[in-house]
Parts: structure tokens; sequence; C-alpha cells
């Protein structure tokens, strides 16, 4: 039994996508903890004081109403959590997070085989937060595999394995077959990005060895040009594929694509996205 | 099904990674890959053996050069007899490049590497860790299960665990390779200081993640030196304990091993070790 995590905003998520997540979690054999996400932290606003020391400080009077407010809207999503758990008989843990997010989230990955997301997730009543950031914040810094969630809810019909040559891709790659073993998606597709237009798979016979020991079928499909476009090209009218990409941005040798190409797929959103570095 | 290989001296046929990988295979059904180590700059004899006193003997190069071809034959068809007599599924690489290299690039595409502790990959004995397997750690790119010289059944597992992030993804890791052994004895292993409290770091986390992978696990925590109250534990274990540890020395040290664990258990212990870093 693996244990999956899923992060959720505690003010903004709906009974489906909580569905989806313990659908998806079961799929993958996995025990489901919900983490809520309160952000009660976040909205205490650095006001700055009306004396030349330059600190900053926290005004009680102006923000008590903003969480008085936000304890209302979250006691509501606590009881929307409970009555889809109990209407649709999922037996989930529920873990409550009050403070900054991102560090929650970090936190809780070092000791889960798998986090998972939503890719609109935010906490958008905070001035300080917007989707971009949050998850890419989690992704830099989780410290297991990820999975993002798109908003059309399908289920995974194939495994697209990006894959350039380098350790990274490949880390990904084994990443994903290791904790996805269980999906066991109709198709599986190596998405080669010859970036260096050589003509050639990079280590043809060992990725070849490696796939063959775990999937009885798989697809080559080959192309060049801009990674980003590539993919997105490629992933066009594919839906239910779940597409792996390797380090996300560590540093540049562990970087699958260069300009952080795995923003903008992440941001079309398009389809899963697992993404994990070494 | 899971891509295991099996590293090999053809010149000093390991027994013992011949027989841990075996019974690693029988249990997880697994495809064994035997890769033999010829590295073209290796052989059996010393170059001080061809001189004679007429000087370098082309007679006697080409003798010891058959010898070791033969040597190398013969380890490569015991390892066939074995794999074909027990029914696996497997295949067979030589590489004749430079060792450390080609094997660092096999475990890119493997699940698990097997070796043994005490290869050196040259014609010297060597205490162990060797410069081989040092070398081999600090760059390799799985799992390695280093075995001792002589093979005896895994019946108990220790899990080391510090709170560390690598400590938690070796037993992660430990439990994607070794689902079959969850039925084992098993056992975290913790040493804190004679200041701190007798809990384990992140109690709660670590406990529920260990629950989900391992059900009947039992904590152990020791007071003391990490490097002396290890070392003294497990010289109490039995020979059929298998050790799992974390980070080999990279970038990111973790506390435990900012003087190697894993180097002290090699030196001090003959047991199976497991390892798996980020």
């Amino acid at each position: 039994m693996k244990q999956i995590i899923a992060g959720l905003n505690a003010i903004d998520f709906s009974p489906e996508q909580l569905i989806h997540f313990n659908n998806v979690s079961n799929q993958i054999g996995g025990n489901l903890v919900v983490v809520f996400l309160e952000n009660l932290v976040s909205d205490i606003l650095m006001i700055p004081r009306p004396y030349p020391d330059g600190a900053y400080a926290f005004n009680e009077e102006i923000d008590w109403q903003r969480l008085e407010e936000r304890k209302k809207q979250i006691a509501i999503g606590m009881k929307l959590f409970h009555s889809t758990c109990e209407t649709h008989h999922l037996n989930l843990l529920l873990r409550e997070e009050t403070g900054d997010p991102v560090a929650d989230l970090v936190k809780e990955s070092r000791f889960a085989d798998m986090l998972l997301l939503d890719s609109s997730i935010s906490n958008r009543s905070s001035l300080h937060h917007d989707t971009e950031i949050s998850v890419k914040s989690v992704l830099h810094n989780a410290q297991c595999p990820v999975l993002i969630i798109p908003p059309q809810l399908t289920a995974i019909k194939e495994f697209v394995f990006t894959y350039n040559g380098s350790y990274s891709s490949m880390y990904a790659i084994r990443q994903a077959t290791q904790l996805l073993e269980k999906l066991q998606p109709a198709k599986v597709t190596v998405l080669y990005v010859d970036e260096k237009n050589t003509g050639k798979l990079t280590e043809e016979k060992l990725l070849a060895g490696y796939l063959g020991a775990h999937f009885k079928n798989w697809d080559l499909a080959v192309c060049n040009g801009e990674p980003s476009v590539e993919i997105l090209d490629f992933l066009q009218n594919r839906p239910g594929s779940l597409v792996t990409l390797g380090a996300y941005g560590r540093s540049r040798l562990s970087t699958f694509f260069h300009k952080s190409e795995s923003d903008k797929i992440l941001l079309s959103q398009l389809e899963y996205v697992f993404i994990t570095h070494p | 099904m899971k891509k295991i290989i099996a590293a090999f001296d053809g010149l000093k046929f390991s027994e013992s990674t011949l027989a841990y990988a075996s019974q690693v295979i029988n249990m997880s059904h697994a495809h064994l890959v035997g890769v033999f180590l010829e590295d073209f700059t290796y052989t059996s004899y010393k170059i001080s053996d061809l001189i004679t006193k007429d000087g370098v003997s082309e007679y006697k190069v080409g003798l010891l050069e058959e010898k070791d071809k033969n040597t190398r034959r013969q380890s490569v068809e015991l390892f066939e007899h074995t794999c074909q007599a027990a029914g696996f599924q497997f295949n067979i690489h030589r590489d004749q490049d430079i060792a450390i290299q080609e094997l660092i690039h096999e475990s890119i595409y493997a699940d698990l590497l097997i070796i043994d502790a005490r290869e050196t990959l040259t014609h010297y004995e060597e205490p162990a860790p060797t410069r081989f397997i040092r070398d081999l750690l600090s760059e390799v790119q799985c799992p390695v299960l280093l075995v001792p010289s002589s093979y005896k059944p895994i019946e108990n597992i220790i899990m080391l665990y510090d709170g560390e992030p690598s400590s938690v993804f070796a037993i992660r890791m430990f439990s994607y390779m070794f689902p079959f052994l969850k039925h084992l004895n098993t056992e975290v292993l913790t040493v804190k200081n004679n200041y701190e409290s007798l809990h384990v770091p992140d109690n709660k986390l670590i406990k529920e993640f260990i629950k989900r992978h391992f059900p009947s696990a039992n904590y152990q925590v020791l007071k003391g030196l990490p490097e002396e109250e290890i070392i003294r534990y497990l010289k109490g274990q039995s020979d059929h304990t298998l050790v799992v540890s974390g980070s080999y020395r990279r970038s990111r040290v973790s506390r435990w091993f900012r003087t190697s664990m894993a180097d002290i258990i090699m030196k001090e212990l003959r047991l199976p070790l497991f390892i798996a870093h980020t």
C-alpha cells in the first residue's frame, strides 16, 4: 500500500475533485491522505509601522475581519469534505495545515510515495499566491514525485514518457514505472525529443531493455524542434495521457528542458503531468 | 516486471552475488541482466608476469590472454546455466570499456544493481570499501544491493532512519524493490544524542508512512554516537540481516553520513546493505 497525499485548497475545491483524487489514488494502489491547506498565516498582512525603524508588524485590527471570514470559509470547506466522504463512501484521512502551504506540503512529501496536486490549486483569497507560483514552489522543493491532475477529470489511458537521453528524463520514466505499475495503461509511448538533431535514439538498446522488462508493447515517437512546442503538439487530442518530465529546475544539468519547458506544459493544463527529480 | 542488474568480474566470479540475485529474482520474478565487466585495461596478470630474461614474451602474453578469455567465458557460462536451470528471464551484457563508467551507465537503465561489496576490478585485494565500490556508490544512478562474499538468505531487515530526506528515500525505494520481504522481521533503527527524547524524528509522519509499507515494523531508538551505536547494534544481529541506509556522501550530506555510515558498515560488518540516494 502506498502513501499518497493530495494537497487541497480548503476553501476552493469541488466534491468531483475529491472523488477524482480518490480514484487516482485507488488505481495506484495507495492510501489517500488529504492535506487541507488552510493557509491562515499568509493572510497576516505585514503593514509598515508609522515609525522610522523600518520594521514591519502584523496589524490585528485591519486583518481581524479577513481572518474571521476565512475561518468561516474553511468551516464550510470542512463540512463539504465530510459530506462528500459520507455520500460517496470515501475512506480518506484528513490533515489540516494552517501554516505556509508550500512548506507544509514539502514536509508532508518527504513521508509520501506521491503527491497529487490539482493544476489550479492556489489560495486564491490570499494576495501573496497565484497558481503558477504556488505549484512551481512545491515542484521545486517536493521530496517525492508529484502528479499534477488536469481540470478535465479523465481516466489515464496512456503513458507518454518524454525522453531526451538525459539521466533525469530516464529517472522520471523509472519512477513513474515503479510507482504506477498498477495502472497498466492501454498504451505506452516514448516521446523522444531529438534536441541535437542526431537522428538517432540515445541508448536505444538499454532503453528498450528497460521498457521491455516492464511493458509488453511500447511505441516510439520522435520529434525535432522546440521541445515545449513539440510536446504540446503531440499531446493535442490525446485525452487521458500521463506525461513524465524529468527534473524540475534543480540545476541546469538536471533540468530536462533548458528553458523550463515544463512550465508551459503544466500551465497549459492539458494532461496528467508526472514530475520528479533525482 | 522490474529490471535488475547483477555486476560481475568474470575473472573473479562472485558466487554470492549470483546467489543473492537468485533469491531476489525468485521472489520478485524480475528480469535479470548479468553485466560482465570485461574492462580492456584489466587482466588477471601483472606486467611483471610477462617479463622473461629475453624481455616481454609474446608467447606468454598470448597464453595469459587466452587464460583470461577462458576464465571470463566460464563465468558467463556459469551465470547462464544457473539462470536457465532456475527458469529466470535473463540476458547478458559483456561490457568491454572502462568498468566503472560502463556500470554507472548501465545503472541509469535499471531498477536495482546487485554487486559484491568486495569487488575491486583489479588483481589486488583491498579492504572494504574498495576504491571501485566507493567510486561506484558516489555516482551510481539506481539503488544498490551490496552483498557480502558468502551468501546467507535474508531473514531480517533493519532500516536506518535519522529523519533526513535521504533516509526516507532509501526506505521508500527499498519498499518498491522488495515488497515481497514485507513479512520479514523489520526494524526501524534511530540513534539520538543523550539529550534528546526517545521519539523518532517526525514521529507521526514516519510511522504513518512505514505502516503502509511495513505494517509489522518495530522501532528501536538508541542513544549515543550513530557511528558507534549502529555498528554495536548491528554486530549483535544475525548474519541473515539486511541493512537499508540512505545517502552515500553526495553534495548534500545527511547528518548520519558525514563520515559515511555506509563505509563503516562495509568495513566492520559482513551484512547485505541496500543503499539508495537522491
